[in-house]
């Protein structure tokens, strides 16, 4: 490894608000968002030896990220777990000082809308229409083939849209 | 390219706001946009989607790290993991080792390192075989062979900390090497005229935190103290047996 540790850990610090926005996509709520990112932000620094230099960090880091979702939501299945409903915690979660109410009721359509997805179309959401990663990055974090991505992305899109909008534009 | 160009569908539309066409698909569905209305109010609804997205996650990507986020982004765990002497043992006995380490097992020492493959190159003051113990060289291995706790160490790069007798006889000492980005501690023990590191765990250090460990020094970390209550004989040597052991040039239980 060549870089320094030290701006490895800035890198790692700087991608902390994208990783804290997909974890709360993918979450839907507060508590669960940040334990996400501590964890992932731990693992990736316990095992830094395993990302390549050279290759991306975020991936590498968002991969931790979706892995850890998932280990998270089976062992959760496991216990069988009651949870309080997604759709309303995520409306009441709201931001810490949020302060424009418009932001806020968008911020609860938005998360109520995402609730309603299946977690595989959740998290391709959270990567390319949120974060704003490409197909091909989404799906090397998924580890899936880019078909796979397109087709939850459209999914999902038309489930979004329909709840956050009333409709779907159709085409001729 | 002079194939048939393929028909224009959601997938299409979807690609083009997520900016995933070639070029020239882009201008041909950005030409069509304004022919085709079903097409531009289908991509406009998914625009305004990525707006509606963006803008509700926006408040969120402003907020500060979180205390306890900054706390691990300051301290990262140890990168070289201490194993427990239970767990270490079955890998132990597995090793290739010298003499007077097989020895000093059988009177109960247990004594083991466990460092992850690729770190051990970012440890200049260790050297190990492909599974034989683990050495100290260079400066360490001088400053565990010459250097007295009881000395001046500050603004040195290698701290001692304890010499003490192990349970099976040898001269062990404590030490905390200054990295430029991580500080590492660990015990080693004098074996055959070299010093075999016992157990080593590492902690990455901001510039600030090594300000402070240059004029300080730091405790023991947790780990290095259990390895040593493991090993330990006795209390700890005062600066006289210390001083002793050095000018016998930690023979152990063979000084007389």
């Amino acid at each position: 490894m060549d870089a320094s540790y030290d701006t490895i850990r800035s890198q790692i610090a700087a991608l902390v608000p994208r990783l804290r926005r997909f974890a709360l996509s993918v979450t839907g709520n507060r508590a669960d968002a940040d334990d996400l990112v501590q964890d992932t932000v731990e693992r990736a620094l316990r095992h830094l030896d395993q990302w390549q230099q050279g290759t991306r960090l975020d991936s590498w880091m968002f991969r931790i990220a979706q892995n850890l979702f998932i280990d998270a939501r089976r062992a959760a299945r496991r216990k069988r777990a009651v949870f309080v409903d997604t759709e309303a915690t995520m409306a009441e979660a709201g931001y810490d000082g949020e302060r424009a109410a418009e932001a806020h009721m968008a911020w609860r359509e938005t998360c109520a809308a995402l609730s309603t997805l299946p977690e595989d179309q959740r998290s391709v959401i959270a990567l390319v229409l949120v974060d704003g990663m490409t197909y091909r990055d989404a799906a090397d974090v998924l580890g899936v083939p880019i078909g796979t991505v397109t087709s939850r992305l459209a999914r999902g899109r038309e489930t979004l849209a329909a709840r956050i909008f009333g409709s779907t534009a159709e085409l001729r | 390219m002079s194939g048939e160009r393929p028909e224009i569908n959601r997938e299409t539309l979807d690609a083009y706001v997520d900016g995933e066409l070639a070029p020239d698909e882009m201008t041909r569905v950005a030409a069509l946009l304004g022919e085709r209305a079903d097409f531009k109010t289908y991509v406009d609804s998914q625009l305004a989607l990525r707006d509606r997205l963006s803008v509700s996650f926006a408040p969120l990507m402003a907020e500060p790290i979180p205390n306890r986020l900054q706390r691990t982004l300051r301290t990262a765990p140890p990168r070289l993991c201490v194993t427990s002497w239970r767990e270490w043992l079955g890998e132990f006995l597995s090793w290739r080792v010298g003499v007077p380490l097989a020895a000093s097992l059988a009177f109960g020492l247990v004594i083991g390192v466990a460092i992850e493959r690729s770190v051990r190159t970012e440890l200049p003051f260790v050297s190990s075989s492909q599974n034989g113990p683990v050495l100290a060289h260079g400066e360490l291995a001088g400053a565990l062979s010459e250097q007295l706790a009881a000395s001046d160490q500050i603004n040195r790069r290698v701290r001692i900390g304890i010499s003490f007798r192990s349970r099976s006889g040898l001269d062990c000492r404590t030490f905390e090497w200054l990295g430029t980005t991580m500080t590492t501690n660990g015990v080693a023990c004098h074996t055959g005229g070299d010093w075999t590191v016992a157990a080593l765990t590492t902690t990455w250090r901001t510039a600030n935190d090594r300000a402070a460990y240059q004029m300080a020094g730091a405790a023991m970390p947790d780990a290095i103290r259990n390895i040593v209550n493991e090993m330990i004989a006795g209390a700890p040597y005062d600066a006289a047996a210390e001083r002793a052991a050095r000018d016998t040039h930690w023979s152990g239980a063979k000084r007389p």
